[in-house]
């Protein structure tokens, strides 16, 4: 409950600071938006000129992409910030201050780093998401429909896993953007398209040891009907759930075990 | 030759400084690597075996051009505004017009050895490439240093927007955006030519010289005349963005009033 209230002060206090700097965040979340149109059109564009990749249309691959950025999207509104301030906030000996304090050091980060403008990327995978599903003509079954949603939690959860993880490190070793721009531009860049177009080390790698596959690929191919073996049934509907689960654990290791590691640089 | 001495004394500062960051540097050198296969493999599927050799060639020629014609000018000018520090630079016995070009021209060619070169050698190595003949291997390189000018003239002009608004950086943004998609770094401008107003538009604009035309020229995909009629086009933009940089520059640097630093 108190931490209820906490959390609805930090959001007045947020929109409060918000309206002074109105036309800024207005024009972060557009520019944000603007950026995934051109990669919408990018591949509107490649699938003018070819008709598929590997047997995937160009419905199904959007589809695959925007899952990605749905939940890349929700687990960055919440997230990223955060994480990407720990650098600073260690250099700096800010962090000190947010360890002292009467409340949970994680719970109180996210709420003062918290950040909207990562609402645009939520805002138009949720509009192309609903287009697409619209041209898809998936036949929906409830068995579909609940791996679908525990799917969204497992990917929202998976994409969060990593992101905390970076910022992790930074408590002990000062290098959260670098670490987060390799793990949620570059390698996640992977999942933008079907994993069967890549070599099978990389599909082996975003199976098993940076499991992002299980954010969008396994559960969209369950979800499509596409040919499935024993395995890949076994992951697309279970697999996302277990990841997330298994994931979350470790974040929560390797949370506490570099805040137990933190020696304050002082201020 | 004092020109001349000082690029050379940027040029070491700007890799001491950005060599400071070793296990950063690592990072981003992986990560151009995990960027160059989610393309190939991307190029790979969709032209399975027809074209794919040609494509990786594209890549190959891009990657060169756009790692040269990267340059951070638009978000640095921007911080020295907003510091307060541009009063300094100002004040300093040479132009400050003419040492942003030099330390983006530093930064360029520390971004292609540290970031570009790994990447194009293990492209080498994996990946088979079309060397043309000479005459347009020398072609390309000619417009990509001629593009590289008209990237920083026209991040020069961007950036004299810093003078009269607070922040630029949601421009710089749009910017690249833009950019990316017209320049065709992120897919080959011949694949616009169904879509005609997209093909028309990125006809127009200048940013098909910062990737497309020196990698179609590697390719041999325009013929001679063609060639000469691009060469002059941009030198006119390298002109027209040249003139206006520098006029955009003079005018807000002589109403310019900075409020502390």
């Amino acid at each position: 409950m108190k931490k209820i209230k906490i959390f609805f002060l930090f959001i007045k206090v947020f929109f409060k600071k918000q309206i002074v700097y109105k036309f800024n965040f207005w024009a972060s979340i557009f520019v944000n938006i603007n950026s995934y149109i051109v990669t919408y059109l990018g591949m509107w564009i490649i699938f003018q000129n070819f008709k598929n990749i590997q047997g995937w249309f160009y419905e199904e691959i959007v589809f695959i992409y925007t899952v990605d950025l749905l939940t890349y999207g929700i687990a960055s509104l919440i997230f990223s910030k955060p994480m990407i301030r720990i650098e600073e906030l260690v250099k700096t000996g800010e962090f000190d201050l947010i360890l002292v304090r009467p409340i949970n050091s994680f719970f109180f980060l996210l709420l003062k780093e918290m950040d909207f403008k990562y609402i645009g990327h939520i805002i138009l995978s949720i509009c192309v998401l609903f287009i697409d599903l619209s041209t898809l003509e998936i036949k929906w079954t409830t068995g579909k429909i609940i791996v679908s949603i525990l799917n969204l939690i497992g990917g929202i959860s998976i994409q969060s896993s990593f992101i905390i993880i970076a910022g992790s490190l930074s408590i002990k070793y000062i290098l959260s953007a670098s670490v987060l721009d390799l793990l949620t531009y570059n390698i996640r860049q992977f999942i933008h398209y079907p994993l069967e177009i890549y070599n099978k080390v990389i599909i082996i790698i975003l199976t098993l040891f940076i499991p992002y596959g299980f954010v969008n690929y396994y559960p969209i191919k369950y979800i499509l009907d596409r040919n499935l073996t024993i395995y890949e049934e076994l992951c697309s509907k279970f697999g996302t759930i277990i990841i997330a689960f298994v994931l979350y654990k470790l974040t929560r290791i390797i949370y506490k075990q570099m805040i137990n590691n933190y020696c304050s640089t002082g201020n | 030759m004092k020109k001349s001495r000082l690029f050379y004394q940027i040029t070491i500062n700007t890799w001491k400084t950005n060599l400071a960051y070793k296990f950063n540097m690592f990072l981003e050198i992986l990560g151009e690597i995990f960027n160059f296969f989610a393309e190939i493999y991307i190029w790979k599927a969709i032209f399975s075996q027809d074209g794919f050799q040609e494509m990786c060639t594209y890549f190959w020629i891009k990657k060169c051009a756009t790692s040269l014609s990267k340059n951070i000018i638009i978000y640095k000018v921007n911080q020295k505004i907003r510091l307060g520090h541009i009063e300094l630079d100002i004040n300093r016995p040479f132009s400050f017009f003419n040492m942003l070009i030099m330390e983006s021209l530093a930064y360029s060619i520390f971004q292609f050895i540290i970031y570009t070169c790994p990447v194009i050698f293990i492209e080498m190595l994996f990946f088979k490439i079309i060397i043309p003949q000479c005459i347009y291997c020398i072609f390309s390189v000619i417009f990509i240093c001629l593009g590289i000018f008209l990237k920083i003239f026209i991040c020069l002009c961007f950036s004299s927007i810093s003078f009269y608004v607070f922040e630029i950086g949601i421009l710089n943004r749009l910017l690249e955006d833009l950019s990316t998609l017209f320049s065709g770094s992120f897919i080959p401008l011949w694949l616009f030519k169904k879509i005609k107003i997209l093909y028309f538009i990125s006809f127009i604009l200048p940013f098909k010289f910062f990737a497309y035309v020196p990698s179609a020229i590697f390719l041999k995909k325009y013929s001679y005349s063609q060639i000469i009629i691009l060469f002059f086009q941009l030198i006119v933009y390298i002109l027209i963005f040249g003139l206006l940089s520098l006029f955009l520059w003079n005018k807000a640097i002589k109403n310019l009033s900075v409020n502390g630093g």
